[in-house]
């Protein structure tokens, strides 16, 4: 089962909640948003190739208490209709969900007009808007379910190729969720990373040494838990697959602001540069995200301490 | 009658018809569908209608914009055909590090006037190079293909609405009209209407074409009018030249496996014999 699949499968089983409107804009066959409209056409619309329309469409119906639930490549929904999110959407703090699929280096080969490098920067500068990047396929049906009652904007960012389920099925919106908790370096991770990251601290029996804390919800984003291992370890490093400015690793340490003399933190990521087409592995090979480098980054925090 | 320019175009596009499917295949990934729509008519445009004059100050050739860049294979496989780009390059199609990135990166390949990807933004910045042209006095006209669900993208239509104001003359689209987008026909998605009224309504000059007709293309793309912004509606098959890939929306993006690859070649290679005598 692909990320899409077990997403259009998760969005058909809350088709009870009547409320709910799906719009999609000409990727229906991709984000498997079909599921539901073979099921319910009279809550299914496809806006065309169209993203601006779709969003503002979604923002009229939210106003009369429906939940309209919106898709698009991460690419495209974000970037493309950004002011009907911000003027639409955001400001009259409508309960609108974003669905954008492929994100990230997760899209591969379409290349770099494809890869949704600056979305989570971009999104996190909105008042009112909430931003997911689910770690697991369980978590996309959890976090899709639980976000709809957060009665606010929501972007759920999909990575393509997730793992069915985390080593930590602890799905709550707005908290982290820990996989591991070793003492010299907490790492923090978001999306498909997280549990390739797992792989690597487990394949090389890390598990003492690395608290692995994954950010499902990046807004909000759970302060407490960052601060309290951070505190711990002395020792942060963030690993994204999104530009370094304004992702996860900025939003991290943003949250730690208040003990920079006492924390020590390394941001890895997407080094202000665009993608292009290769594969997935080629692509974190090219851009240092791949195990090897992986180990690499944790290897050298854990001595640098 | 057919003479042996028209003759000599047909073999042209068979032969780009078969490098651009060659290069998704080695890809394995790209889209086809939307790539085999475009064959003739990237091939009447780079071989009998545009101006690439290259002895000729290079700002001033004729200019292309892909703004349904997914279609890219189709322009790759022209380019190398043309001796614009390397034909060895079209086999690294979307690999790492390969200058044929996945959509039109005018940066790192040769010949691609602009970047594009983000569909709808391409009759703008053709607009925009069309512009330029009546700014600097430089020769040379500017080209626009766009898709027929592209269209959806309301931009499109405030370029329209410019063009028309200022009457741009030397800016052509060219409407590849395959009936069909991603999701499926588009006039199941987001019904398209009459599109020739549409256009017209919105000032521009629209001649329908038959988009598989190096014939029908090589006439019309000579009597384009000279008083605004011309809009060439081309009649197009998506998956055109490969008998199950045609009009059949899972081949958008979908890679044939190894049994319908050799199927494919082989249809192919028939169209090409026909003229090869
Ligand atoms: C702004 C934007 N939204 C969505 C997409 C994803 N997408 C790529 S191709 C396509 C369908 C294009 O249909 P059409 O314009 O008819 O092209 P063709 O049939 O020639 O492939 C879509 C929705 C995109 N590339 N850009
Ligand atoms: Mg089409």
């Amino acid at each position: 089962m692909t990320v899409n699949e077990k997403y259009g499968a998760s969005l058909l089983d809350l088709a009870d909640r009547q409320n709910l409107i799906v719009i999609d804009a000409d990727i229906s066959r991709a984000s498997k948003t079909y599921f539901f409209k073979e099921k319910y056409p009279d809550r299914f619309f496809n806006a065309g190739i169209a993203e601006q329309n779709m969003m503002s469409i979604a923002s009229g119906i939210a106003t009369m208490g429906y939940i309209p639930i919106t898709h698009s490549l991460a690419k495209f929904i974000t970037t493309r209709a950004l002011d009907q999110i911000i003027n639409g959407i955001a400001y009259p703090n409508l309960n609108v969900k974003m669905v954008g699929i492929y994100a990230g280096l997760s899209i591969g080969k379409d290349g770099a007009t494809h890869q949704a490098l600056e979305d989570i920067a971009v999104l996190n500068t909105i008042p009112n808007m909430t931003i997911v990047c689910p770690g697991s396929m369980e978590e996309v049906e959890e976090l899709l379910k639980q976000s709809l009652d957060v009665n606010q904007p929501t972007y759920i960012r999909l990575c393509a190729g997730l793992t069915p389920k985390l080593a930590n099925d602890y799905i709550k919106f707005g908290e982290a969720n820990r996989l591991t908790t070793g003492t010299k370096v907490t790492v923090i991770s978001t999306g498909v990373l997280t549990d390739f990251i797992y792989e690597v601290i487990t394949e090389n029996n890390l598990v003492d040494k690395v608290e692995l804390i994954h950010i499902h919800t990046i807004k909000p984003i759970a302060t407490d838990t960052i601060v309290t291992s951070a505190l711990k370890t002395k020792n942060v490093l963030t690993i994204e697959d999104h530009n370094l400015i304004g992702g996860l690793g900025s939003i991290v340490t943003d949250a730690l602001s208040k003990h920079y003399s006492e924390v020590q933190i390394k941001k890895i990521g997407i080094n202000d540069v665009f993608g292009c087409s290769g594969s997935v592995e080629d692509l974190y090979h090219k851009y240092g995200l791949s195990k090897k480098h992986i180990l690499e980054y944790i290897t050298e925090a854990i001595k640098a301490i | 009658m057919i003479n042996e320019k028209i003759i000599s175009l047909k073999k042209m596009a068979n032969k780009i018809r078969m490098d651009t499917f060659n290069s998704v295949i080695a890809a394995s990934s790209g889209h086809l569908g939307g790539s085999l729509s475009i064959i003739e008519i990237l091939t009447v445009l780079y071989f009998d209608v545009m101006d690439l004059n290259e002895m000729k100050n290079e700002k001033e050739r004729d200019k292309l914009v892909l703004s349904k860049g997914h279609g890219v294979p189709a322009l790759y496989a022209t380019l190398a055909n043309k001796g614009i780009i390397d034909k060895e390059l079209l086999n690294t199609l979307r690999d790492i590090n390969s200058p044929l990135q996945g959509h039109p990166d005018c940066r790192k390949t040769k010949g691609l006037d602009v970047s594009s990807g983000s569909l709808g933004q391409g009759l703008s910045t053709g607009l925009g190079i069309a512009l330029a042209q009546k700014l600097s006095k430089l020769h040379y006209r500017t080209f626009v293909i766009l898709g027929d669900g592209e269209i959806n993208e309301g931009q499109v239509w405030e370029a329209a609405m410019f063009a028309a104001h200022y009457k741009v003359c030397n800016l052509i689209a060219i409407l590849d009209v395959n009936k069909l987008q991603l999701d499926g026909a588009t006039n199941k998605v987001i019904s398209l209407g009459d599109i020739s009224r549409k256009w017209k309504a919105f000032g521009w000059n629209t001649i329908a074409v038959d988009g598989h007709s190096i014939e029908d293309l090589c006439y019309k793309f000579n009597t384009i009018p000279n008083n605004g912004p011309t809009i060439i509606i081309a009649d197009t098959i998506k998956g055109k030249g490969i008998s199950f890939m045609e009009n059949n929306v899972e081949y958008h993006g979908k890679i044939p496996n190894d049994h319908e690859v050799l199927i494919a070649r082989k249809e192919i290679e028939e169209e090409g014999n026909m003229w090869s005598i």
